[in-house]
């Protein structure tokens, strides 16, 4: 037996079982519940960020200006090329850059050399600082926008637990037309299935707090046994 | 199908939600216009909201002239600064502390910037008055040359598919390497809506680029923006692409709370529900932007996020919100 993977009609059948309305269309039409599918689609994606990607970003000597690619769902993080010793690039903000050495650093005048850090700007663009010296590529970890499902036969990338809160989603947006009340329940529905699906994630991504740094007792270094081992031994010298 | 929706993409969901799709304008239900207005006050509050869309722009300074006018696209400034250097906000108590003749002082290289009056626009002073004509461009001159060339999607390299031509116009795509962090930016004098404002790449339709100044002896300035008003129905909204499926429930919201034969309060509080659920979602997703970025000390934000930029920016008032908003 396998596993089983919605297909755009699979969707569309089982929302048209949830609405009542499964020979014909009635209320609903196929379009207008292929519209719905892929906005829950998106949704779904928004709320769990299940799909991640790394994806280039072309780089030229002496611009520090750039675009996140066209379908950047939520940027995650960046690093260099290999050429920068594929180094973590960090995020800062125009302020921070401007406090360098009590404020006196004219960083936007600063030459070319290999990028350390960027600067998020509106939703779609990027500062890098310093400006790159050479043409290159530096590597975005983000979580994109789902590609559309057009075709009855297309399938998502979400697993099987994502897909079945994407009918859920849905059935919500096209009883909104209907009936409020019926329709706020499938958004309660949908917002308890999420829950197994977070869990989904949070398995996938063993998330540690990002914003705070973890106190010394979470330091997973000393899970591995030859760090432990390097790490006791140096207490003998 | 993609989930950037242009004007018309949005109106036409709505209107299938009312199940509205007479053309009529003199309908009794809701006319096109009507509901445009709905998308672009939608599109207005959504950005107070999410603070999604920041720009860049310059002001270009004059010797010895004081005081500039801020662009009507400024909702908030953010960062100043004069030939690339950060200028301090200051006001005038503090200068008048600091040095009660500064009224007098002659014109030099601005180190300061204070607003010296409240207005449709902004009025910005830089303290002192600058000395020197900033660095402008325009209008392009047989002189000056006109061409540079188109850049591709990347907007890194030059896209060599491109002649230039009477049919195309003669401009477009500037980079200007001697350290100015902006590039070159969309003619927005002509036509702000380029597809989801990602492509640098101008096309024959846009036009030619008019003025192009750079921050070097101007001031230049950071801000969260006014987003422009939407005319054609090819118009996208300035917002990313998770936002624009939002805009349809607000509007749907504003439909039923119109006076008249179909005002539905309870509706109308029903799609603001769904509105408040919609960008809660997408608050949730801005927040977990660049996840390493330290924004505050606190690692978790408590409850809606929506609901606390609700309050910043007041809510419709004729419906009957739950405690949560």
């Amino acid at each position: 037996m396998a596993i089983q993977n919605y297909t755009l009609a699979d969707f569309r059948l089982e929302i048209k079982t949830r609405l009542n309305e499964i020979s014909n269309d009635g209320l609903w039409s196929t379009s207008e519940l292929n519209g719905y599918i892929n906005r829950a689609q998106l949704r779904v994606v928004m709320d769990t960020r299940i799909l991640q990607r790394d994806i280039p970003i072309n780089v030229t000597a002496n611009v520090s200006f750039y675009s996140l690619p066209t379908d950047t769902l939520t940027p995650l993080w960046m690093y260099g090329p290999a050429l920068w010793g594929s180094l973590r690039l960090f995020p800062t903000f125009l302020l921070s850059l401007d406090k360098q050495y009590g404020g006196m650093y004219q960083w936007e005048k600063d030459s070319d050399n290999q990028s350390n850090a960027f600067v998020p700007f509106s939703y779609n663009e990027f500062i890098l600082w310093p400006a790159p010296s050479s043409v290159t590529t530096v590597n975005l970890h983000d979580v994109p926008v789902p590609s559309p499902l057009v075709a009855d036969t297309d399938t998502t990338l979400l697993p099987l637990v994502a897909q079945r809160t994407i009918s859920i989603f849905a059935a919500y947006l096209a009883m909104m037309k209907s009936d409020m009340q019926k329709a706020m329940s499938f958004l309660k529905e949908y917002k308890q299935r999420l829950v197994s699906v977070l869990e989904l994630t949070r398995h996938q991504s063993q998330d540690r707090p990002t914003v705070l740094a973890p106190g010394r007792s979470f330091d997973r270094s000393m899970a591995n046994p030859s760090i432990r081992a390097f790490r006791n031994s140096r207490r003998y010298y | 199908m993609s989930e950037v929706l242009n004007k018309g993409q949005i109106r036409s969901i709505i209107e299938t939600y009312l199940m509205n799709t007479s053309s009529d304008v003199n309908s009794l239900s809701w006319s096109i216009a009507e509901l445009d207005g709905y998308i672009n006050e939608a599109t207005l509050y959504s950005q107070q909201i999410t603070q999604f869309y920041e720009d860049f722009e310059n002001i270009v300074c004059t010797a010895s002239v004081s005081t500039y006018t801020g662009s009507p696209r400024v909702y908030q400034y953010q960062r100043f600064t004069w030939d690339r250097d950060f200028l301090p906000q200051t006001n005038e108590y503090e200068l008048d502390r600091d040095d009660p003749s500064w009224r007098l002082a002659s014109p030099n290289n601005p180190f300061r910037f204070y607003f010296p009056q409240m207005a449709q626009n902004y009025q910005i002073v830089p303290y002192p008055t600058p000395s020197q004509n900033g660095f402008q461009y325009a209008p392009f001159s047989s002189e000056l040359g006109v061409v540079a060339n188109f850049l591709n999607a990347d907007g890194v390299t030059a896209d060599k598919t491109y002649t230039f031509n009477q049919e195309f116009g003669i401009v477009i795509g500037f980079q200007d390497t001697q350290g100015a962090i902006i590039m070159f930016r969309p003619d927005n004098v002509t036509d702000p809506f380029i597809a989801n404002k990602i492509t640098y790449a101008a096309s024959a339709e846009l036009g030619e680029l008019q003025i192009y100044s750079t921050d070097e002896l101007n001031i230049g300035t950071s801000m969260v923006r006014i987003p422009d008003t939407m005319v054609s129905d090819f118009d996208v909204p300035q917002l990313p692409q998770q936002c624009h499926f939002g805009l349809v429930f607000y509007a749907l919201m504003k439909c039923f709370m119109r006076e008249g034969e179909f005002q539905d309060l309870q509706l109308a509080s029903g799609w603001f529900e769904a509105y408040g659920d919609w960008m809660e979602s997408v608050l949730e997703n801005k927040a977990r932007r660049w996840a390493t970025r330290v924004r505050s000390m606190e690692p978790f934000e408590d409850g809606s996020l929506f609901a606390k930029r609700l309050l910043a920016v007041g809510y419709p008032q004729q419906l009957d919100l739950k405690p949560s908003y």
